[in-house]
């Protein structure tokens, strides 16, 4: 009888996995894709990298499954490998981060692929004009968290996009719960002025 | 003559033409004074007053005119547009009118952290109620707060893209996925189980292999073992007159280190032993120290090489860490 991933946890998934079941690790690759991507391609704004370093992060992170304590969070983990990578990574290159729409640079081995901020965000549910608005104010939100300092993003996406708590970003970012905070609370002010710069 | 008049209408005189009994009358000029013209333009005239007053200009020019400027000018003011004041504006005043000391307390202005952390849940319920009664207040830090909210409304709606549908694919295709199981398990082993296994990985499988391990072992040993023969076949030197040389030397490195050493608990009777370990050796025939030394020096090569072997491997970290 074949077993529901879906239904274990992520501590039992990993355990499978450690013990050489392919599904599982199937299972952790389709549970955290989404964040983990949408984080890197967020801090990288640019579809193609981020989709290179989130494949970096899962198998990093699977090569490196037998230093992982079973006691801690397997998100956590993830995260923060793909964290490291990213910094890594946007510290090699001074990238632009002024537009996740902008085509793949030239040393990215990409020709434009991975998706865009248009094509990440379609709503059918919406009216065209709510749905033109809604890209507006999505583009602008980009745009602005584009802006901000690698760290102060890192921080707003894994609490207000992930929903993370102060502890975990702590953890995922190796800073004290402090720094969180003073992150938070710089990038909040600096993305409230670069929307109000927009909408003035 | 009657007619002319200044051009402040409180202070014309000479008018004829008006009852000298009614209220709003000006006794002198008998025409209506300014309060009821400015009352009658803006309509606060009572109605009865009113009546005579609008009588009273049917018949009269002078405050026919009057009234006419002054209805011109209400009307004026009354277009002109409603200017708002600063939200803050109106908190400093009701800060200053309020009496009590909680009142004006609650009117100091919410930190922009603090009005974040509520809007994020993350005061506790005392404290997120005392910024909800201030903000039912203060319609600074309510403006605020909807700046925040809104903010934190579109973080709260960003959308999270998924990678393209090969993702998963490519991930699995560069995962070794028994490899990875073979080294968890390795890993995972309980720590005397991997110090047998370490160990017996060791041990030769082969009969070359034993002359091998065994011709490396006595190798570094054979040095040491040939100055102990040469040693223990002069009989100009003992193990005693080294121990002096080297006692004497140490004190001659300085007074303090002797004294130091001979302070030390025990030292004393540590180096009477020491002064005894030659005698006891002297006792035991040359061949027997030939084997004890060959043995120990067999132990220190295997301990170096095991050593060495083991600085040179990776160190399996048990703590989670971000590889």
């Amino acid at each position: 009888m074949p077993l529901d991933l879906a239904q274990l946890e992520d501590r039992e998934v990993v355990a499978l996995a450690c013990q050489g079941h392919e599904q599982a690790f199937r299972a952790l690759v389709q549970r955290y894709q989404r964040p983990v991507f949408s984080l890197i391609v967020r801090m990288v704004r640019d579809g193609g990298t981020a989709e290179d370093l989130a494949q970096e992060t899962f198998v990093k992170a699977f090569r490196a499954l037998g230093s992982f304590d079973p006691r801690d969070r397997f998100s956590n983990w993830l995260f923060k490998i793909a964290n490291n990578l990213t910094i890594d990574h946007l510290r090699k290159r001074r990238i632009s981060t002024l537009s996740l729409d902008a085509p793949s640079g030239p040393g990215d081995g990409q020709e434009g692929g991975g998706p865009t901020l248009s094509q990440i965000l379609p709503d059918p549910g919406e009216s065209p004009a709510a749905h033109v608005e809604h890209l507006e104010l999505g583009g602008q939100l980009e745009i602005a968290i584009g802006q901000l300092r690698p760290e102060y993003r890192t921080a707003i996406l894994l609490r207000h996009v992930e929903g993370y708590a102060y502890e975990e970003i702590a953890d995922i970012m190796e800073v004290p719960i402090g720094t969180v905070k003073t992150y938070l609370h710089r990038g909040r002010s600096e993305l409230r002025d670069l929307l109000e710069g927009v909408h003035a | 003559m009657s007619e002319q008049r200044n051009s402040n209408p409180e202070l014309f005189v000479g008018k004829t033409d008006s009852n000298p009994t009614e209220p709003f009358m000006d006794p002198l000029s008998h025409h209506l004074d300014t309060h009821a013209l400015q009352a009658l333009a803006s309509g606060e005239l009572p109605p009865q007053e009113a009546m005579d007053a609008h009588a009273h200009l049917d018949g009269c020019s002078l405050c026919r005119e009057d009234f006419t400027s002054w209805k011109l000018l209400v009307k004026n003011l009354e277009s002109l547009p409603e200017l708002g004041t600063r939200a803050a504006f109106e908190d400093a005043i009701l800060a200053r009118v309020l009496p009590s000391t909680p009142a004006k307390a609650a009117l100091r202005h919410l930190t922009s952290q603090g009005i974040q952390r509520h809007l994020m849940g993350e005061l506790d319920p005392e404290q997120s109620a005392g910024v909800l009664v201030h903000l039912a207040q203060c319609t600074a830090c309510r403006k605020e707060a909807s700046v925040w909210h809104g903010l934190f409304a579109k973080l709260g709606t960003l959308p999270s893209p998924l990678p393209s549908l090969g993702f998963e694919d490519a991930v699995m295709a560069r995962v070794p996925v028994e490899a990875i199981a073979r080294v968890v398990a390795a890993e995972r082993r309980p720590w005397h189980q991997r110090v047998q296994e370490r160990v017996a990985g060791w041990v030769p499988r082969t009969r070359r292999g034993w002359v091998l391990w065994g011709g490396a072992s006595v190798l570094p040993a054979t040095g040491p073992i040939l100055a102990l023969v040469l040693f223990l076949t002069n009989p100009a030197l003992t193990l005693r007159d080294i121990l002096v040389f080297t006692q004497w030397q140490l004190l001659r490195m300085g007074e303090g280190l002797g004294a130091l050493w001979l302070k030390i608990p025990g030292s004393v009777a540590i180096t009477r032993i020491l002064e005894g370990v030659p005698q006891v050796l002297q006792r035991i025939p040359p061949e027997g120290l030939l084997l004890a030394f060959v043995l120990s020096s067999l132990v220190i090569a295997a301990s170096a090489l095991i050593l060495i072997r083991s600085l040179l491997l990776p160190i399996s970290h048990r703590r989670s860490h971000a590889p």
